[in-house]
């Protein structure tokens, strides 16, 4: 944030701003609001039924995968950070950034791959008469959910050792320790917030995701809140919905927590790099590790994804059926960006200049879109839509509405951090030269917050081409999007129907790439 | 026998073409004080890491008590070397407590480590304190948690880098005297970096005053003061006022007029060296000059003055109480003066 809060004192903002932030927090809270009413709503006996029945088991199924793929993508994170930054792999420079990967394959186009060669009708089983192992269990669903999730404990704990203080790793040597006990006593406890940060990403990644888990047949919320509504109990997807946003709040009750014990960590700016550890007799195994994470997780999506793709291309796939599906994937995420990127400007401008506690829970509730699964947004799009807008039930406005709900948020941070770079003493500068308060924000404020914001509509772009529940969920009849036939021909076991989308999806995501490594 | 032994010492960083530090000797006795001075990028920073062992050497050795740590063939790990820093900042793992802190290093059992813990809070003023966090203490109370760590563990060598550059002016005066008595009650053999000259002349028993890798001038900080050896010295410690000499017949020749040569003749050529306190303005002086500028400082004034037929303006502090005028003429004496030799 720009400035201190003592600086405002005395100044108002223009009321129809407050007016217009106020509208957009609440409708972002409303739909959300209505699940949770509409749960209360349902009635003790539905309630009973359900927390008899499936709840404890979505319980324990949805928090045993969570906290084992947090485990072991916070493990796998961590040392991969490590080896990339503080020893002498060879050739770390390039790891660096390939093991990062992972992150902008859509998981679901990840599951896909691996459906491809391990699923029941795959490769290995057409060519070796079974397929191995049942890929549909516990073990590879967590095994392909951490390869995708990975990379944001990999990702943050690489941004804090880069700026950890080294003198912190002198001391200990200085106090007697060796370079192991170093590790554990100092090193270890300074990452532990960016560890923290990280793992709670995962966690809250894997409690929303839906294409990956339903791809692999493994039973979590969001699975069953999707096929309750698929099956029009919308009281019981409701209930469901309630538990699993309670679940969530918690993990980002646990998020600010570790947020907050973050600042203590970033003492003063060191500039010298930090030691680079010999790794000796452990070089072999830790090429090994590097590589198997980069094959199993960049280079057998993408070639499984490329080779059946081009068998697909082969065949005749690229018609005017995929390209109206391009069309209707590109034309509705391109409204929803536009539209990310209008609402943010008031929000982003209001939090920097005139923090306040209104601006603060706007921007907290814009923020929970971004956490919330897929599926509790549709639902919830879905009773506002019925009770209020009957008229635009069914169309794809209803899409565009769940798009912005889930991605706002993105395109804020992005907006953000464009805004905390401009100086207040810039508009005081542009009043002083007697401009008006609204021709400094267009003459002055726009301009320097314009790529930023763009930024931020690109990732909202991409990130509403690659939804899959709320795009199922709510899309129009017949209007069929890229991620739509993803998921119907794969789950119909078209691969190579499938395969031509998935590549597309994933050329896009490639674009937006450098602007989310450097956000870490 | 030295504590400490630096032996033609030589470390190149790579891709520099000067190294860092050039055949650096210095012995340090036990209980002494050596400073370390030097503008930035003189190398004594580099000095310092490698007596800690951060850094390898590429020539000569280091001793502690007359054993090599630092050799070519030798290494021994920062961690066997019984060192003790204070960092900079400090560096007080933040996420430890005041009393963690201290006994961080300390391998013995409970009991002991609380009883040692006792003793150093009790050194460093700091009792009551152990459950604080760092970043709930003043720079000076975070210094002497730093002091008292880097002395748990009863090291050989005490090794400061910069240990008064985070405090303000007031604490840095009173923390070079707490810190000062506290090293020598312990009696450890110290060495501290530093950029100011008033934190090496107030704490130092010996100075190193370093320039571009090599050592310009050793001694107590008495000696180096009244004499300085190098136009460099007088320049950066003594910060007094340079005017080329040539010596003829016994007589310095400057731009300022004759002065009769102290001492014996060195060099031809070399620098009078007039310390700032050393030129007085008077109405019986013996030159004349224009006051340039005034600087009042408190307790003295800061004077500047022209002199014709000199390219630079000479500077003398004036505890006068009359007061000058810019552009007022005035004349001046010169009480004391040294000779420099050499270029």
């Amino acid at each position: 944030m720009g400035l201190p809060a003592s600086d405002m004192i005395g100044k108002k903002a223009a009321p129809m701003l407050y007016l217009g932030t106020s509208v957009i927090g609440a409708a972002m809270f409303i739909p959300i609001l209505y699940v949770i009413v509409r749960a209360a709503q349902s009635g003790i006996e539905r309630w009973m039924r359900l927390l008899d029945t499936r709840v404890p088991e979505l319980l324990w199924s949805t928090l045993t995968m969570t906290l084992t793929v947090t485990l072991m993508a916070g493990i796998i994170g961590v040392v991969l950070a490590w080896l990339v930054n503080r020893t002498d792999l060879p050739g770390r420079r390039f790891w660096s950034w390939v093991l990062a990967l992972p992150l902008v394959i859509p998981p679901y186009v990840g599951a896909i791959s691996y459906i491809i060669i391990f699923g029941p009708r795959g490769l290995l089983h057409d060519w070796l008469g079974n397929p191995l192992f049942d890929l549909f269990t516990f073990g590879p669903t967590a095994f392909v959910l951490t390869g995708f999730t990975y990379p944001y404990v990999y990702l943050i704990v690489s941004a804090a050792l880069k700026r950890m203080n080294t003198n912190f790793e002198e001391a200990a040597r200085c106090c007697g320790l060796n370079a192991g006990k170093t590790f554990l006593k100092v090193i270890l406890p300074a990452l532990r917030p960016a560890i923290g940060a990280g793992s709670i990403l995962v966690a809250l990644y894997i409690l929303s995701d839906f294409g990956a888990v339903a791809m692999m047949r493994y039973p979590t919320f969001t699975a069953a809140i999707y096929f309750q509504m698929g099956s029009f109990d919308r009281s019981g997807a409701a209930i469901l919905s309630f538990i699993l946003i309670a679940i969530t709040l918690v993990f980002l009750w646990l998020e600010s927590k570790s947020r907050e014990k973050m600042k203590f960590y970033q003492t003063e700016r060191n500039y010298r790099t930090g030691k680079i550890y010999g790794l000796g007799r452990w070089k072999w195994p830790a090429l090994v590790l590097v590589n198997l994470a980069v094959f199993s997780f960049v280079v057998l999506p993408l070639g499984v994804i490329a080779y059946w793709g081009w068998i697909g291309i082969a065949k005749g796939v690229l018609d005017v059926q995929f390209f109206r599906y391009m069309w209707n994937s590109f034309s509705i995420s391109a409204l929803a960006a536009v539209i990310c990127m209008l609402l943010s400007l008031p929000l982003i401008y209001l939090k920097s200049r005139y923090p306040s506690r209104l601006s603060l829970i706007v921007d907290k509730i814009s923020y929970a879109g971004y956490a919330l699964p897929g599926v509790i947004v549709a639902l919830g799009v879905v009773f506002v839509y019925i009770k209020y807008i009957p008229f635009l039930y069914g169309t794809a406005a209803m899409l565009i509405t769940a798009y912005i709900l889930r991605f706002l948020p993105q395109a804020m941070q992005a907006g953000d951090s464009a805004m905390s770079l401009i100086s207040p003493r810039l508009d005081e500068a542009a009043l002083s030269l007697g401009k008006r308060p609204w021709q400094v924000i267009i003459q002055v404020i726009i301009p320097l917050v314009k790529p930023g914001v763009l930024a931020g509509g690109a990732l909202v772009f991409v990130s509403s081409i690659k939804e899959l529940p709320a795009t199922l969920l709510l899309r129009p009849a017949g209007l069929d999007t890229l991620a739509v036939r993803i998921w119907i021909e794969a789950s119909e076991g078209f691969y190579e129907l499938a395969a031509p989308s998935a590549l597309l999806i994933l050329l896009v995501s490639i674009l937006p790439l450098r602007w989310v490594l450097s956000k870490y | 026998m030295s504590v400490i032994k630096m032996d033609n010492v030589t470390k190149r960083y790579n891709g520099s073409p000067k190294p860092a530090v050039k055949y650096f000797s210095v012995m340090v006795e036990k209980g002494e004080i050596l400073a370390l001075l030097g503008p930035s990028g003189c190398g004594k920073t580099t000095t310092l890491r490698l007596i800690a062992g951060f850094e390898t050497l590429d020539e000569g050795a280091i001793y502690i008590n007359g054993k090599v740590v630092s050799s070519k063939d030798v290494y021994i790990p920062v961690e066997k070397r019984g060192i003790g820093m204070v960092f900079q900042d400090y560096a007080l793992f933040p996420h430890l407590t005041v009393g963690e802190n201290i006994i961080f290093g300390l391998k013995q059992g409970k009991q002991k480590r609380k009883e040692r813990l006792q003793q150093l809070l009790e050194l460093v003023n700091l009792e009551g304190y152990e459950n604080r966090f760092p970043h709930q203490l003043s720079g000076g109370q975070q210094q002497r948690v730093a002091l008292a760590r880097a002395l748990a563990r009863d090291p050989v060598v005490l090794l400061m880098d910069e240990p008064f550059s985070n405090l303000d002016a007031e604490l840095r005066y009173e923390m070079r005297e707490e810190i000062k008595q506290i090293v020598k009650s312990t009696g450890v053999t110290t060495v501290l970096v530093t950029h100011d000259q008033q934190d090496a002349l107030s704490v130092a028993d010996k100075m190193v005053i370093m320039n571009q890798g090599v050592i310009e001038q050793y001694g107590t900080p008495y000696e180096i003061y009244h004499n300085p050896i190098s136009k460099f010295v007088a320049g950066f410690l003594v910060k007094s006022n340079l005017l080329p000499a040539k010596v003829q017949n016994n007589i310095l020749e400057t731009p300022l007029g004759k002065f009769p040569l102290p001492g014996e003749c060195k060099a031809q050529h070399g620098w009078l060296s007039i310390g700032r306190d050393q030129i007085i303005i008077e109405e019986q002086g013996k030159f004349n000059a224009q006051v340039a500028a005034c600087n009042f400082a408190g307790q003295y004034t800061e004077v500047r003055l022209k002199v014709d037929g000199l390219s630079g303006e000479l500077i003398c502090y004036q505890s006068a109480s009359v007061p000058l005028y810019v552009n007022q003429w005035v004349r001046f004496s010169v009480k004391s003066y040294q000779y420099i030799a050499g270029g």
